[in-house]
């Protein structure tokens, strides 16, 4: 009965909850007729409504999501009322229209979710020194004037900076903040491999490419002279949304095969037909190892050719005792090592199955295929190496491919295939101009790797790479433009650095964790607020963006705040920024560089006349490009169309395979480092020591970690191997606040169906999964698809603390690594371990209904 | 389970027509006195053509959009929805007609009465098949059929009984014995269709790939607890009718009433379950 | 013009429900209405298994579980093109034809309390485009044309394991199962 009466209101109240979901818009805009969402918008500068149907502009996608797309919102009325994506060419597998994914075309309710944060505020017991830091995630808010909060924010940083020394400020991520901090003496700052795993510490040293600034595969057109493509642990369906999964494609249609290495079987997989050799998380260095012992154990230069000696002898050193670099012990080959010569261990396939749980069966065949196929691509995301202990494993997935000679010829290809560049690497082919502002240097040189920041505030102290032990003393922590509380490792470990300190700050446009767990919060703009930006994206793309609407009730963007920052500090905030947005914009427009018909030389992309210039209202001369300037804004992208056989085309190592002398890679010697001096050297003033040929270490919170007893195989306190996918609803913990994201991609933690058996675990059952770091929940997902005795926890769920401070009931992903510094300082995402049990306690409701992180003054 | 004002609907539209079955019944048992008997049956006539229109104005909260709902008669012959809603206006029309009868005429028609209780009947035909048409598994089922007359059966008696209970006291034991035997019939009904449909594999015709087995899991409980109170009903019923000694405890007719009406409306809320 | 359909290429789509998501946004549909829908299957014991993902919205069926249902008349077929749609002018919002239709294709409006549904992106076709789901997609695995033309080009199948059997309503559906595409 009182469904009844509940009924009757419900129509009120699904009013209610509309006017709510729209009045984020409300201090700028028009009334809204419909439910649109809607904001009063600008038109791009020379653009006009021609027909009262609204103007299609090209609006910001601007997250860390591993892609870059078009996307365009239909601004009508001075409304965005609709979005859509590239359709500014007919599309083809060659020449593909970049179509976004399902979180950029819910930008439009990340802008005006109805979270935003509307008013710089403070925590209502803050105090200058701090006030009940113990409050901080838990406090109220207050609301304050940006004089006010600029106020604060500068008395704070000058009593700091004068008390403990510049040293004492700490600057997440750098950007803007960093600037404003490096006027007044400079800030600490913090650093680690974050994407890219073991990959960007070691990748010069090795001498090969890391898949981004040092490209190491070829290009996507190429990908379909491949005959074999093996995914060691790369899922674009999931983590390079927009195009990449779509070329991929074009290679199976053009007959590649392919096998997936990875716990999970993913999307990718699926759609590509692929075999699944399920392995363990941080385990692929072994498997490589028992591969690689196969082709020596198989091989047979007449009968059965599996090595290519040739490729060894010429572009590689360290392979066996007699291509060692000079001075070193030749007994230290990698040859020998494999064989077990001197330590009496061959890495058999029986060794390695007995570590990464791939029958030895399967490696062996692995080592057939791999070693018995003309061309291969072997590719590999990040993920393996987000590892802790993970050089190795770099080191010798690199020396696979060199033993199989699949480097540097089409079709043949050994690297990462990874975030934007995934399965298309090459030179770009356009390039945004630079901004034009000034270099601001930072004064400071504290550089904190970041599995030791939290450590380091609590504990006063940090391995300053290269150099040693140093003392620090953080009692400001200022986060601009990252998510640290919920991207670095240890959560819990966070929080507790957090309420340590004297002062916190966050620039944040919703009440992000670490926007959460500050003292101030200033409310920022999104890029859909801000003049314009030029990006790059995928070796083939241009995109500018350009403002769709004034900034929404209070905020300012980044620069904004650093201006006044700086002012309230007393020096000129025209030192550091001598242009504005407008102007940085249109620099970038007029520095963009597109290759020429000859696919070697660049020239200017945008035509710029003299009235562009005038209309715009800023410094530039006219210049002659390839599309005029409006024509550029209105497309939104510049696509340098592809076909097989362009000169377009990249073949990774091609100049160093042609020419090893001419053309040397950037390792010490110039050649592929399979014995790498360097690294051994290096990693002596790092975290712990690393062999220089890729020996196998167990990796700190691997899965011999999961052991009580290696030897007798008896499982340990956290008998779990748990790892974080790149999750499809959102970019690392961005959009993780979208309802209709949240609708479409629940929050489940993944089982396999053995695991779930053994402990009585079915999809929706509420879990607790916790280790000595800390305790999370998810409902449990069980699926078929997941390597028994791991746990796949996808990455960038919004941490929601209980009272208690104890259990996270949003399934946080960092709540359960910890703080393990290992090698040069990777940052060991996927090696954690826990243990998991059904949640007595109240079960968790589907995260799209709970309750929005909504602030009411 | 959202579907409270279809709850409402499909259990007052049954009762009356049980109730205004048993009525009929029970004034063919009742002797004859003319005025005694109009005004005997006058107040329950009235009370279930009240039940009836409840009934019915408790289906308008179920739609979205009740300024249309006229419409809803556009679709007689081919939707059962629509046949349903307009039988149902018949059987609302006869029921008050027959009342108003009584009210005006002071004259009780059992004819009349009679050939509302079929129409009634009819009525719950098209209601429950309505239902046994969709796609919804454990709806596209003949144990719908017995789900509904058996309410009917169940719950009108019942209705009818309590009704007749203040205005006739002499005869009740009578009116209490036949309620008990109709009862008995209208679980038995339950019962058969239940039978049915823990026989039959169904196939799913839905997208969602739940089977009704798996949506009632959860309300295994539920389902248990509206027996014991549906059998407690009936037991009472029974103690009612065969204890001859004491004297009648209107209370105790009351009680069975609400017992009725609760195991009815939890046996209702499990089958709307089933569609949501 | 003929009656109309879509193709799903069931092989090639990764579930990513971005065709969910571009069609909420193009009709303004709030948490809980979908005119387009994914659903998640997965085959086989590890690790010898294998997932689909079905995205499907209406099927403008030919015999349309919904407009038999539908006490009011306010759903119906269009002549012209065989699209299924909802007269607002009508419809009581009862919600029966959710319970007709085997795909769960109805989504009922609250806030009008009114049935509503996927219409073909009816006005966007208007002016010659194609529907948001197809121009969405990543994998390029929605189609949208003359049911004949696609079934020419792809075949008539239109069961997949998991889905209630086309015999019932008679979908305008083409479907290409994992493992089956060229
Ligand atoms: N456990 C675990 N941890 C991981 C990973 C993992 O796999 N497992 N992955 C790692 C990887 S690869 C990466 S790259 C990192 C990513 O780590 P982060 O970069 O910290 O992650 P994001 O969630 O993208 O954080 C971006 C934040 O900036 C805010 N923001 C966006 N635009 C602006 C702006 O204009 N101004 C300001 N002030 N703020 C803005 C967003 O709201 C968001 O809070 O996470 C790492 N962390
Ligand atoms: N949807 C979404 N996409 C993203 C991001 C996001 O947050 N969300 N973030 C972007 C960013 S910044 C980055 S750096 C990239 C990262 O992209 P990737 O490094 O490719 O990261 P993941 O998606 O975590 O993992 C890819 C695959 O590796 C598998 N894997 C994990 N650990 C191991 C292992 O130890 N061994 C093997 N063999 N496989 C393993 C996972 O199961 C998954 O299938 O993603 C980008 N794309
Ligand atoms: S893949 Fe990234 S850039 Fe592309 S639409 Fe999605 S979130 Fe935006
Ligand atoms: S957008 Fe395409 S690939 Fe993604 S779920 Fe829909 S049909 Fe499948
Ligand atoms: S899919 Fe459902 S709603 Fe659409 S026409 Fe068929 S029966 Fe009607
Ligand atoms: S909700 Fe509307 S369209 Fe659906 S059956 Fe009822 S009247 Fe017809
Ligand atoms: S055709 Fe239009 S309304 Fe229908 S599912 Fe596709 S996007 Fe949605
Ligand atoms: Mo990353």
């Amino acid at each position: 009965m009182m469904d009844l009466i509940n009924k009757l209101k419900d129509f009120k109240l699904t009013r209610r909850s509309f006017i709510g979901w729209t009045s984020a818009a409300a201090a700028t805009l028009a009334v809204p007729t419909s439910r649109g969402l809607v904001a009063k918008a600008e038109a791009n500068i020379g653009v006009k409504e021609a027909n009262g149907e609204g103007v299609w502009k090209t609006a910001a996608c601007w997250h860390n999501c591993g892609s870059r797309c078009l996307n365009k919102v239909l601004v009508k009325d001075g409304v965005v009322i609709r979005q859509k994506t590239d359709d500014t060419h007919p599309d083809s597998p060659d020449f593909p229209q970049q179509r976004g994914c399902l979180r950029g075309r819910s930008q439009r309710h990340q802008v005006f979710n109805a979270d935003r944060l509307k008013y710089p505020m403070k925590r209502k017991h803050w105090q200058p020194g701090g006030g009940k830091k113990e409050l901080r995630g838990k406090d109220q808010w207050v609301r304050i004037s940006w004089d006010e909060a600029i106020e604060h924010i500068a008395s704070e940083t000058k009593r700091i900076a004068k008390k403990y020394g510049n040293e004492a400020i700490w600057v997440t991520g750098g950007g803007e903040i960093g600037k404003a901090m490096s006027t007044i003496g400079g800030y600490t700052a913090s650093t680690g491999t974050i994407s890219w795993g073991a990959w960007l510490y070691t990748y010069e040293m090795l001498g090969v490419g890391e898949g981004l600034y040092v490209q190491g595969i070829n290009d996507r057109i190429d990908l379909r002279n491949s005959q074999l493509i093996v995914l060691w642990g790369a899922n674009p369906a999931w983590s390079t949304m927009g195009s990449a999964t779509y070329n991929y494609l074009q290679a199976k249609k053009a007959g590649a095969r392919f096998i997936t290495i990875d716990p999970l079987y993913t999307d990718s997989a699926n759609v590509f037909g692929a075999e699944w050799v399920p392995i363990r998380p941080g385990t692929d260095h072994a498997l490589a190892l028992g591969i690689m012992h196969t082709l020596l154990e198989e091989d047979d230069p007449v009968t059965n050719p599996l090595v290519k000696w040739d490729f060894l002898n010429k572009y590689t050193i360290g392979f066996d005792a007699d291509h060692m670099p000079a001075g070193v012990d030749k007994k230290e080959n990698f040859k020998d090592y494999l064989l077990g010569t001197y330590d009496q261990q061959p890495k058999t396939a029986e060794w390695a199955a007995e570590i990464c749980g791939v029958k030895a069966s399967t490696i062996r065949y692995l080592a057939r295929e791999i070693g018995g196929t003309e061309r291969v691509a072997l590719l590999t995301g990040w993920a393996p190496a987000r590892i802790n202990n993970g050089e190795g494993w770099v080191q010798a997935f690199s020396t696979l491919g060199m033993m199989t000679g699949h480097m540097g010829s089409s079709g043949n290809m050994t690297g990462v295939s990874c975030w934007e560049y995934a399965g298309n690497n090459g030179p770009a082919l356009l390039t945004p101009g630079s901004a034009g502002l000034p270099d601001i240097p930072n004064e400071i040189t504290n550089v904190i790797n970041e599995n030791q920041i939290f450590d380091a505030v609590l504990k006063g102290k940090f391995l300053q790479k290269g150099e040693g032990e140093r003392k620090v003393n953080i009692q400001f922590i200022y986060h601009n433009y990252n998510a640290v509380l919920q991207t670095r490792s240890n959560i819990m470990r966070g929080i507790e650095a957090h309420r340590k300190v004297e002062f916190v700050v966050t620039n944040a446009y919703a009440l992000t964790t670490t926007a959460k767990y500050s003292d101030i919060v200033l409310p920022v703009t999104t890029e859909w607020e801000r003049p314009g930006t030029v990006k790059a994206g995928n070796r083939e793309i241009l995109i500018a963006w350009s403002k769709i609407i004034d900034p929404l009730y209070e905020s300012k963007s980044d620069q904004q705040i650093a201006k006044l920052l700086i002012k309230k500090f007393g020096k000129n905030p025209d030192e550091v920024y001598p242009i504005d947005e407008k102007q940085q914009f249109f620099n970038q427009l007029a520095g963009s560089q597109v290759v020429k018909e000859n696919g070697k030389d660049f020239e200017p992309l945008v035509t710029i006349t003299a009235k562009d210039i005038q209309e715009w209202g800023v410094k530039g001369t006219p210049q002659k490009g390839r599309i005029g300037l409006k024509e550029f804004l209105d497309a939104g992208i510049y696509q340098i169309p592809r076909k097989k056989g362009d000169n377009l085309g990249f073949i990774a190592y091609k100049d160093f395979i042609d020419d090893p002398v001419k053309n040397p890679v950037s390792s010490e010697s110039g050649k592929f480092e399979i014995y790498c001096k360097a690294m051994n050297e290096t990693s002596k003033k790092a975290f712990t020591e690393i062999a220089p040929i890729p020996k196998y270490e167990p990796k700190a919170e691997g899965y011999e970690s999961t052991f009580a007893d290696w030897k007798k195989k008896k499982k340990g306190k956290y008998p779990f191997q748990v790892f974080n996918p790149h999750y499809l609803r959102r970019s690392h913990s961005t959009f993780d606040n979208v309802p209709q994201l949240r609708e479409a991609w629940p929050n489940p933690v993944y089982l396999s169906r053995a695991d779930a058996k053994e402990k009585g675990i079915q999809t929706g059952d509420t879990v607790l999964l916790s280790n000595e770091y800390g305790k999370t929940l998810r409902p449990a997902l069980v699926v078929e698809t997941l390597m028994p005795g791991t746990i796949a926890l996808p990455h960038g769920a919004w941490v929601d603390l209980d009272e208690k401070d104890e259990v996270d009931r949003a399934g946080a992903d960092n709540m359960l690594v910890g703080f393990v510094p290992t090698g040069l300082g990777t940052s060991g995402y996927n090696t954690a371990r826990c243990n998991i049990e059904k949640w007595n306690g109240t079960p968790l409701e589907e995260d799209y209904k709970w309750e929005q992180r909504i602030i009411k003054f | 389970m959202h579907e409270w004002a279809l709850l409402i609907f499909t259990i007052a539209i049954p009762a009356a027509v049980g109730g205004i079955l048993f009525l009929w019944f029970m004034s063919g048992k009742i002797a004859n006195d003319d005025a005694n008997f109009a005004n005997i049956m006058k107040l329950p006539l009235i009370i279930i053509a009240c039940l009836a229109i409840v009934g019915l104005f408790g289906a308008f909260f179920h739609l979205g959009k009740p300024i249309h709902a006229f419409n809803a008669i556009r679709g007689f012959g081919r939707s059962w929805m629509s046949n349903e809603i307009v039988v149902t206006g018949v059987f609302i029309a006869l029921a008050c007609i027959t009342a108003g009868l009584a009210v005006v005429q002071k004259k009780i028609n059992p004819v009349l009465m009679l050939l509302t209780g079929l129409v009634g009947l009819i009525d719950i035909y098209c209601m429950a098949t309505a239902y046994t048409v969709t796609r919804v598994n454990g709806w596209h089922h003949l144990n719908t059929y017995f789900v509904f007359y058996g309410t009917a059966f169940s719950l009108g008696p019942i209705v009818g009984a309590s009704l007749l209970a203040p205005t006739f006291k002499e005869g009740m034991r009578k009116v209490i014995k036949w309620a008990f035997i109709f009862s008995i019939i209208g679980i038995a009904i339950q019962l058969i269709g239940i039978a049915m449909f823990n026989a039959y594999i169904p196939e799913i015709e839905t997208i969602s790939g739940v089977t009704a087995a798996t949506k009632l899991v959860p309300y295994s409980g539920m389902i248990g607890v509206r027996w014991v109170i549906e059998i407690a009903g009936l037991v009472l019923l029974a103690y009612l009718s065969l204890n001859t000694k004491n004297k009648l405890n209107f209370a105790f007719i009351y009680t069975a009433l609400i017992f009725f009406v609760l195991a009815e409306g939890m046996s209702r809320y499990v089958f709307y379950v089933l569609g949501s | 013009m003929p009656q109309m359909g879509f193709y799903v290429n069931v092989a090639e789509c990764i579930g990513c429900k971005t065709c969910v998501i571009s069609c909420k946004d193009k009709n303004n549909l709030e948490v809980g209405r979908n005119f387009r829908r994914v659903y998640d299957y997965q085959e086989g014991t590890f690790p010898n298994v294998s997932m689909y993902h079905l995205s499907i919205s209406c099927n403008h069926c030919d015999e349309p579980g919904c407009v038999k249902g539908c006490p009011t008349g306010a759903a119906y077929k269009r002549t012209e093109d065989g699209v299924v749609l909802i007269d607002h002018e009508k419809c009581i919002g009862c919600r029966y034809c959710e319970w007709n239709c085997p795909y769960g294709a109805p989504q009922y409006n609250k806030e009008i309390g009114m049935m509503t549904k996927c219409d073909t992106c009816i006005d966007l076709r208007k002016k010659g485009e194609e529907p948001v789901c197809v121009t969405s997609c990543p994998m390029r695995a929605i189609e949208f044309g003359e049911i004949d033309k696609l079934r020419a080009k792809h075949g008539k199948n239109a069961d997949i394991k998991g889905m209630p059997s086309s015999s019932i309503t008679k979908p305008n559906l083409v479907l290409t199962p994992l493992g089956q595409s060229k």
